[in-house]
């Protein structure tokens, strides 16, 4: 079972990812294909017997679709898709809830370890921590992330960019831990 | 196949094999060869970029999609150099009295065990974190938890020159945990003990191990292997398994000599874990400074235990139940998210084992029991009060259906959390405290005696959580550290005795 087999239901998938993360939906085809990329690593990175699974598992979706909606699911409505995957998540077959699971799984991490996204929601570890952000005991923010000053209070530059601070060790690679910040796509 | 001669031979490099490396290091020094084989690769310190998709690749098993038979819980374990204390949070405790004495091990006492254990939180740093250090996550857990009537604990954890990056569970890109890998691995070395990476342990043979290593694949992190690929038979005096739970147990299941030692791959716990979250109304620090500072302690009055942590947002992610719009706003609240990890004090039970499949890769039968989805339920509750408490404005539990429970909730979490809502397959569950496959005991139901010897085959030891004859009940590097002490002290006693008998 191989990368082609996952190809082969990547209607399926793109459909079931832009059910489970909203923001891959306004995705143009090139930054789809980036975390499509990494959802096909995550893939191979399963078993041969998971992979197998998977891929029957997209497939039914597809097909179980059109007995309850007339339609396949990659043709169906973000609605209609929503009510069926929460459906089959409590299905009371095991197997199928897994099979949910398990592609929900996939899109997730590989949506939420894009260093665009991790950017976005505010997620900015650094190697020196607490030497560039100290606590703010009493910050006074807004409900919407940022800081009276208008840096996001956790510790991030106000203009936007990832805090790159010192990286004292000993890699010359280390840019940035975790927010490179390609920018090749806004979620 | 290639032939080595060694004294003693150790499978796994991580808390057990570390720690039996550096206790036979006095061997080395008079002219003994030790020798630790790694299955996974020596990683040098810039490779420690924190960045979620390469060091979880690096790192763990099936890069952490490791699951049981039935897909229903993940299994976080490391494969590198220092094994799993490269990625623990270094949460330094032994286990208490009770558990070890529940245990009824002959032969094994927890007087011993706490006397032991002093040796390595002194070697390995551990320590509390000073209060200024303590970021807002962990105190609001500390604070929520005294407000609502628990007790509440300080972790001391391992640490050495702690920067705060939070990164711990991605291997620190300070080099400031305090692991084998840098504290037992490179004194052993220092003192003679060779250590072999990206080497497999394929099959235990009489008095033999057979071992494959491995090149480094285009792009993989890592040194080069210390030996050349190819597969090769190593002899020795003696041989200490401690390649981890399922490591351990999969490559004894995988042998012949299996057929000589029963009840391998039964008993086995994880300390099964919910993570939640709570949205606060103002940002407060988490993915800065230790993310894992304080702990309450219910394993005997509820089963469970409670740990402030934080975790990065793709593990947070699919660690929440559901998908959508409602999800994707909660991950958006990230630096306003309070976390907290529950895990049950599981029981060994007749079914949940570690098999093999075909390839004799590990195989983790697992069901959660009634009584584990009551503590998950129980802890559950305790989470939520201890959010509520701190001053969260809404909560995401898995225990309950719907997740979201609103601060108008917190009057009425009896009812709105309850056990049917923790469904295997729906209900994201996970673990990185894998025990059991190898139980201490006495032989008539277990694989070792006290000291990790199998029963009945004087030249075998074990030397890893496998050891453990029920759950640790509490975060169990400390105590697999100690266990293997008491391996390595039994190894340089025996190895004399065992000297009669010379490797083939």
């Amino acid at each position: 079972m191989s990368y082609d087999d996952l190809r082969s239901v990547r209607h399926t998938l793109t459909a079931a990812a832009r059910t489970f993360v909203p923001e891959i939906a306004d995705l143009d085809d090139d930054d789809w294909r980036v975390v499509e990329c990494d959802i096909e690593r995550l893939f191979l990175q399963r078993t041969p017997e998971v992979r197998r699974q998977v891929v029957l598992f997209l497939t039914a979706l597809e097909f179980l679709a059109v007995l309850r909606f007339g339609r396949p699911f990659s043709h169906l409505a973000l609605d209609s898709r929503t009510r069926f995957l929460e459906s089959l998540q409590r299905s009371s077959m095991v197997a199928v809830r897994r099979g949910v699971w398990g592609i929900r799984t996939m899109v997730l991490v590989a949506w939420y370890t894009q260093p665009a996204t991790t950017f976005a929601i505010g997620y900015a570890p650094q190697f020196d921590g607490w030497t560039l952000r100290r606590p703010v005991s009493t910050p006074i923010t807004s409900t919407d992330g940022e800081s009276a000053n208008g840096a996001p209070a956790n510790g991030a530059p106000a203009n936007g960019a990832p805090a790159n601070g010192s990286l004292a060790n000993d890699n010359p690679a280390n840019d940035n831990p975790v927010n490179d910040n390609p920018a090749h796509h806004a979620p | 196949m290639n032939e080595r001669t060694y004294d003693v031979v150790i499978v796994g490099s991580g808390a057990g094999g570390g720690t039996v490396a550096q206790e036979l290091a006095p061997l080395a020094r008079q002219g003994q060869r030790i020798l630790v084989v790694e299955q996974g690769p020596r990683l040098r310190s810039f490779e420690f970029t924190g960045r979620e998709t390469d060091m979880s690749s690096a790192l763990y098993r099936d890069g952490g999609a490791f699951v049981t038979a039935d897909r229903s819980i993940s299994l976080a374990f490391a494969q590198l150099y220092g094994g799993s204390t490269v990625v623990c949070t270094g949460t330094s405790l032994l286990a208490t009295e009770r558990t070890v004495s529940d245990w009824h091990v002959p032969g094994l006492a927890w007087s011993d065990l706490e006397w032991r254990s002093r040796k390595y939180l002194e070697q390995n740093s551990a320590h509390l974190i000073p209060p200024e250090d303590i970021n807002d996550n962990n105190r609001l857990f500390a604070d929520g938890a005294r407000a609502a009537g628990f007790s509440v604990e300080q972790f001391p954890v391992n640490v050495s020159g702690c920067r705060g990056s939070s990164l711990c569970n991605l291997g620190c890109p300070n080099g400031a945990k305090q692991g084998t890998h840098v504290v037992q691995l490179p004194a052993a070395e220092r003192a003679g003990v060779e250590v072999v990476t990206r080497a497999e342990a394929v099959r235990v043979e009489e008095r033999a191990v057979v071992v494959r290593v491995r090149q480094a694949l285009p792009g993989e992190k890592g040194a080069p292997g210390e030996w050349e690929p190819g597969e090769y038979r190593v002899r020795a005096r003696i041989i200490v398994l401690a390649g981890g739970a399922a490591g351990t147990t999969a490559l004894l299941l995988r042998s012949p000599i299996s057929r000589r030692i029963p009840h391998i791959g039964t008993g086995f716990t994880c300390h099964p874990s919910l993570i939640m979250v709570a949205e606060h109304d103002a940002p407060i620090t988490n993915d800065v400074g230790h993310p894992k500072s304080f702990y309450v302690d219910h394993a005997d009055a509820g089963g469970y235990v409670l740990e402030s942590c934080m975790y990065p947002p793709f593990v947070v992610a699919r660690s929440l139940t559901g998908f959508g719009a409602d999800h994707s706003r909660m991950m958006h609240a990230f630096p306003r998210l309070q976390m907290i990890l529950a895990f049950a004090c599981d029981r060994t039970t007749a079914n949940n084992r570690i098999a093999v499949d075909d390839a004799g890769e590990p195989v983790v039968h697992y069901k959660l029991t009634p009584e584990v989805t009551q503590s998950l339920a129980a802890a559950t509750r305790a989470a939520a009060r201890i959010f509520f408490a701190a001053g969260a404005r809404r909560a995401h539990v898995p225990a309950a259906d719907p997740p979201l429970l609103e601060r108008a909730d917190a009057a009425r979490l009896d009812t709105r959390i309850d056990a049917s809502h923790v469904v295997p397959g729906t209900t994201s569950i996970s673990s990185a405290h894998l025990m059991g496959g190898c139980a201490m005991g006495p032989p008539h139901q277990a694989v070792t005696d006290a000291w990790g010897r199998v029963h009945g085959i004087p030249w075998l030891r074990v030397a890893d959580a496998s050891l453990f004859p029920d759950a640790a009940r509490i975060n169990p590097y400390v105590t697999v550290m100690v266990l293997a002490d008491r391996v390595g002290e039994a190894v340089r006693t025996d190895v004399g005795v065992l000297g009669a008998i010379t490797a083939r």
